[in-house]
């Protein structure tokens, strides 16, 4: 019993993280209709930067963090305006090939940069305490962090669109970016201001991801494919869908690794299909898409 | 000098012309209308001034500026408003949060509780889905939310369409309001009996050319039904 | 002085006609055979060369059937190659048949597979539909990758005594007086060459054909097509399951020339989806031309860039980007465009003809 509890508790600290990897995916797919395959990798790369923070400045892992988060920001913001917003439009095919090849772009970059070398962000004594939740359970601090920070995010993601003029903006230009437009509101800015949000968050994604474990230019696809997985899961334009999403891929995980370690990634998986069978429009998709 | 001017503007979908060369002028304070058959060319003229549609530079004037080709939302900030045919409410979005959108580029005299002075019936739905509105009050939030940018220049596409005669004038009825305030009108209507009535000077299009021009009094009904026809 | 000027205007049937032109096809099936006779003259590596861009160009054609004929983009491609090549591996390994059939058993299989993954994919759509094909890879090559069989994570190869004991190879070896390793080389080359030309067949053919057209609708208006009476979901499943068949011989292909096997290898994106992927942009995509042209592109950059490493990929990333936003048609479509130019006739024109 102890255990089956205490492999709930770490699928659902899990599924924190990979709700933060999904939130800046499901942000941009909500307001834009665009799905960046190149989302896992820039993940990585706010993590590098945060490396490249700490190694050149000599900061600590959490302030350069914090640094990281406008730098990453402001980088989404130039992609979109200068690169992404070119692709939008009824074709599919352009921002899907333009951003295979930007993470065909970025992933080598990295490697370029960086080498293969797996790193790590280094964070001290925290990365190993432990909070025992008695009955002989016990969550790591910063995996529980990780949660608190996913529920934080779609908190004040869900203020701005909901309490001010930015987020009705985002859901105007949503439902109809024409008509948007006869609002006074420059499209190609909102867009570019959403990839920007989806970037900082993606910047939390990292430092939660490399202080937790290790990463190289390449694991970058597999996190997208998490962050798609709960996206799916927990339905289309919904953000608190998306954390529960998150859970799902992570509980699943957790069991499949239970089992046996080589299938964590594949009970991912498997959860995920058995969803999109079963529910295909996941299990909190927004009324009208 | 006219606050609004357009000179030889032509427009296009792909190959299909849609407007030969419309040449008209709006002064300040002043209500035009623009009435025509279905495919006459009115809805394309409104989205051509507002910026939907391209132009060349020369073919739009804003108080003497080319402003033809700009962007929609820059018109906006100029205070060039259009209120689109079918509403356009944003679905997303409650009654009060449509209304507040429309300030969203620009603001000014327009304010929420003047709004709702205007158009009681929205006060009352505020809160409430804008899509759950009836046809006349979904009308009423387009046109406020319009009127939340402080237009100089009001373009009104259609508002009559799909409305009992009664919820019309209920509409029409705010226009001497809307007026008093200084804003330049340009109404498109299918209802001539309307447009007549609330604008300064009519043109007719048909087939993408302007067939006539005048003022209501002048107008004679053979003449508009030959202008509207093209007989 | 007679008036010559028509007063009534005249009937006119409105045809709607193919682009004939057969002479073209009949210069192209003479490329073949003279394709087919440079083993003759050619050494190994010019064989294992060729062999890579007709594999490749096999490859592309049928992505390029997918996502520019069905507007059906996959990035999971990979998943049939891997089937197609761990299929020949059972086959050859555990059943002990001859690789010939192996190879038709791998574009078996692969085909077979397609069924459920399109019963789980297709209920996604545009980039979610991308990425639940690189799910369904993944899926295969997770379980795959268990089977100890087949060498489990770290994979197996194929000894000698089934590479060399493939049927004609002898006939080869005697014919050209060669050893039986380079037989091997000239005999994969002669399947590579079939295996394209029947792709290229297949592909022409049945978009010459009603399903073809019926394709070409539904990329430009599913919802029109529809209207029409066009089964849509059925159309694509068809040339989905097809693709996959092609894909799933050319993966058995490609890994009996190899002999070596693992489910990184088999499953890659990048050998199998990123190089097909801009080989079909680069050259141009809807087309046929188009891949062949990118297909010379992709060997020529492989030969003398690759040696950049990860350079090499953030160029063919970047041109693939640039080609995207500047020439969208790729290089075929830009040059096909100021020339107006077809080698394959696919079009439909419509004509009048006067009574």
């Amino acid at each position: 019993m102890t255990a089956a509890l205490d492999t709930l508790i770490q699928g659902i600290l899990l599924g924190g993280l990979y709700a933060l990897f999904a939130t800046g995916l499901s942000l941009i797919f909500g307001i834009m209709r665009l799905v960046n395959l190149a989302h896992g990798d820039l993940i990585i790369f706010a993590a590098f930067v945060i490396l490249a923070i700490t190694s050149a400045l000599g900061l600590d892992t959490f302030i350069a963090f914090l640094i990281a988060v406008p730098i990453m920001f402001v980088l989404g913001y130039a992609l979109q305006y200068v690169l992404l917003n070119r692709t939008l439009g009824s074709d599919i095919l352009p921002p899907l090939l333009v951003t295979f090849g930007l993470s065909i772009i970025v992933q080598n970059g990295l490697l370029e940069g960086f080498s293969a070398d797996t790193r790590r962000l280094p964070i001290g004594e925290i990365a190993g305490i432990s909070l025992p939740l008695g009955g002989g359970i016990a969550v790591g601090i910063m995996p529980l962090l990780s949660l608190v920070a996913a529920i934080l995010v779609v908190v004040l993601l869900n203020q701005l669109f909901y309490r001010t003029a930015l987020g009705r903006a985002f859901r105007a230009t949503s439902d109809d970016s024409e008509t948007a437009q006869l609002m006074g509101i420059d499209n190609n800015r909102i867009y570019a201001t959403a990839m920007g949000l989806a970037m900082a968050v993606c910047a939390v994604a990292a430092f939660f991801l490399g202080s937790r474990a290790t990463f190289d230019p390449t694991i970058g696809p597999a996190r997208l494919i998490y962050a798609f997985e709960a996206v799916i899961i927990g339905g289309l334009g919904s953000l608190w869908g998306t954390l529960a999403g998150g859970m799902v891929v992570g509980i699943a995980q957790t069991i499949g690794a239970r089992i046996n370690p080589e299938w964590q990634i594949l009970a991912g998986h498997l959860a995920f299909l058995v969803v999109l069978v079963l529910r295909p429009r996941g299990f909190f998709p927004r009324a009208f898409d | 000098m006219p606050l609004l001017e357009t000179r030889d503007l032509t427009a296009s979908y792909g190959d299909f012309q849609a407007l030969f060369g419309i040449s008209l002028s709006l002064d300040e304070r002043e209500t035009i209308a623009i009435i025509g058959a279905n495919g006459a060319g009115k809805s394309t003229f409104l989205k051509t001034i507002a910026g939907l549609l391209p132009s060349p530079p020369e073919a739009v004037l804003f108080e003497g500026e080319k402003i033809g080709g700009a962007r929609a939302f820059a018109n906006v900030r100029r205070g060039i408003v259009l209120v689109p045919e079918g509403r356009r409410l944003f679905p997303s979005l409650s009654v009060e949060e449509n209304l507040l959108i429309g300030g969203y580029g620009r603001s000014g005299r327009w304010t929420l509780p003047r709004i709702y002075e205007l158009f009681p019936v929205l006060s009352e739905r505020r809160a409430l889905p804008a899509t759950t509105l009836s046809g006349g009050q979904q009308q009423m939030c387009a046109i406020g939310r319009a009127l939340m940018a402080d237009p100089r220049v009001l373009l009104c596409d259609e508002i009559s369409l799909g409305l009992a005669p009664i919820v019309v004038r209920d509409i029409y009825a705010v226009f001497p309001v809307i007026k008093a305030e200084g804003t330049a009108i340009v109404v498109v209507e299918q209802d001539i009996v309307q447009a007549l009535a609330v604008a300064d000077r009519v043109y007719c299009f048909q087939e993408g050319r302007m067939t006539l021009s005048g003022r209501p009094t002048e107008l004679t009904r053979d003449a508009i039904h030959a202008a509207y026809f093209g007989v | 002085m007679t008036d010559n000027t028509e007063t009534t205007p005249r009937a006119h049937r409105f045809v709607v006609e193919g682009d004939g032109r057969a002479p073209r096809i009949a210069i192209l099936a003479a490329l073949v055979v003279v394709l087919a006779a440079v083993p003759a003259f050619a050494g190994r590596a010019a064989l294992q060369d060729l062999f890579f861009v007709f594999t490749m160009l096999a490859l592309a054609q049928y992505w390029n059937l997918l996502a520019g004929y069905a507007g059906l983009v996959s990035i999971g491609q990979q998943a049939f190659i891997g089937l197609g090549a761990y299929a020949l591996f059972a086959a050859t390994l555990i059943g002990h048949l001859d690789p010939l059939i192996a190879i038709l058993i791998g574009g078996g299989v692969a085909m077979l597979l397609a069924l459920p993954t399109a019963f789980v994919v297709f209920r996604l759509r545009g980039a979610y539909f991308a990425i639940g094909t690189w799910v369904a890879a993944e899926v295969f090559r997770l379980i795959l990758a268990q089977v100890k069989q087949l060498g489990g994570g770290t994979g197996t190869s194929l000894g000698p005594d089934i590479t060399n004991e493939m049927a004609g190879l002898k006939w080869i070896a005697a014919t050209f007086g060669v050893r039986i390793s380079a037989a091997r080389d000239i005999a994969n080359y002669w399947l590579a060459l079939a295996l394209l030309a029947g792709t290229l067949a297949l592909v022409f053919f049945l978009l010459r054909s009603r399903r073809g057209l019926a394709l070409a609708a539904i990329r430009d208006s599913e919802a029109a097509a529809d209207s029409l009476g066009v089964d849509g979901f059925r159309t694509k499943l068809v040339v989905y399951v097809l693709t996959a068949f092609g894909t799933g011989l050319v993966g058995a292909l490609i890994y009996l020339q190899k002999a070596r096997i693992s489910p990184d290898a088999a499953f890659s994106v990048l050998d199998w989806t990123a190089y097909v992927v801009f080989i079909v942009v680069i050259g141009g995509i809807g087309t046929i031309e188009g891949p062949i042209i990118g297909a010379i592109v992709l060997y020529l950059m492989q030969n003398y860039l690759a040696s950049l490493g990860p350079w090499y990929l953030m160029m063919l990333g970047g041109l693939a980007i640039a080609i995207m936003l500047v020439s969208p048609g790729g290089l075929w479509g830009f040059v096909a465009q100021r020339f107006d130019l077809q080698i394959f006739p696919v079009r439909r024109r419509l004509r009048t003809r006067a009574d």
